[in-house]
């Protein structure tokens, strides 16, 4: 008997996290358009976590990772916006609010609302968004667009640029999850 | 007269000079990894024991940097844009994930898996894995 408990506690760990499905290759593009420049940067090692039992969605990013066309958009992102050496992550902890329509056993495409907590620059805010679950031969595929105002999250625009750069952020994920 | 004529000409060469300079450091694209100098070399499992000991102090040492690191190739992700390629520490720490430039996507092809190489990138701090961005691919040894 004493034998089979370990057994059991094993097979109850692997099934849990089972149930997870993950991606280390997450890819999270923002935009945003303005008088005098669009501005456009994307990152492709986003990691985000699917809790196939009960609809949970989390996802990670390091904001260094943002790739922009110009490095003097960069530096000015990291030093000036984000002050990425003082906040290096964005998260988003939430759940799949229409979790009960989608059938991780079934290929097809779900649209689902994620409603859950961003925290970005040291600032956590609700947020909701809408996106879509593709389920096909084995992968699962998750989209979604929303925008955000960079001043919810006390990311400071200079008075010299404000009327040039848009305070309101268009930001597209998209994951595959294994 | 001429004096002021003089004065003219060389104010706005040098207004033309600074609005060049300005608008080509404005436009100035990132610069390549691979003609970068590594700030630091080291096998794929220091880095990562380093991050996990100390984060905090770890990202202050090494974030922005460009890093040189061997290690074992463990898994290559080639899609649409995206080229990862995931370098194992020794097997009691985590590993590297090294994000290629799409225009390293053929070398990128032929990275074997199981196989030591030497990749070159900027450290950006670490999630499940420590994370370098715009790698490029060193002569595999």
């Amino acid at each position: 008997m004493k034998n089979i408990l370990p057994v059991i506690f094993c097979l109850c760990v692997c099934y849990a996290e089972a149930q997870k499905i993950s991606t280390r290759n997450g890819k999270i593009h923002f935009s945003s358009k303005a008088k005098l420049m669009n501005i456009d940067a994307h990152n492709s090692t986003a990691v985000s976590v699917i809790d196939k039992s009960n609809g949970n969605i989390e996802f990670a990013v390091l904001m260094k990772g943002f790739e922009f066309e110009r490095a003097l958009m960069q530096e000015h992102f990291n030093d000036d916006y984000v002050e990425s050496d003082k906040y290096p992550k964005s998260t988003f902890k939430g759940s799949i609010t229409n979790f009960s329509t989608v059938d991780f056993t079934k290929n097809g495409i779900y649209n689902i609302s994620v409603t859950g907590n961003l925290s970005l620059h040291g600032i956590t805010k609700p947020l909701t968004a809408q996106g879509q679950l593709k389920l096909e031969n084995g992968f699962v595929y998750a989209n979604s667009e929303f925008n955000i105002m960079l001043s919810d999250y006390n990311i400071k625009i200079p008075s010299m640029v404000s009327g040039d750069i848009s305070n309101n952020i268009k930001i597209r994920i998209n994951f595959k999850y294994n | 007269m001429k004096r002021w004529k003089l004065l003219t000409l060389i104010l706005t060469g040098l207004i033309s000079i600074s609005f060049l300079y300005g608008w080509a450091l404005f436009n100035k694209k990132t610069a390549d990894t691979a003609i970068m100098k590594a700030d630091f070399k080291m096998e794929a499992s220091e880095l990562i024991k380093a991050f996990e000991a100390d984060e905090l102090n770890a990202g202050n040492r090494y974030n922005d940097k460009v890093i040189s690191i061997t290690g074992i190739v463990s898994s290559v992700s080639l899609e649409d844009s995206v080229l990862n390629v995931v370098i194992e520490g020794d097997g009691n720490t985590g590993a590297v994930l090294c994000q290629f430039s799409k225009n390293y996507a053929e070398a990128v092809k032929k990275i074997p898996v199981g196989k030591k190489i030497r990749t070159k990138g900027v450290c950006t701090g670490m999630l499940l894995d420590v994370v370098l961005v715009r790698c490029v691919p060193d002569p595999a040894i």
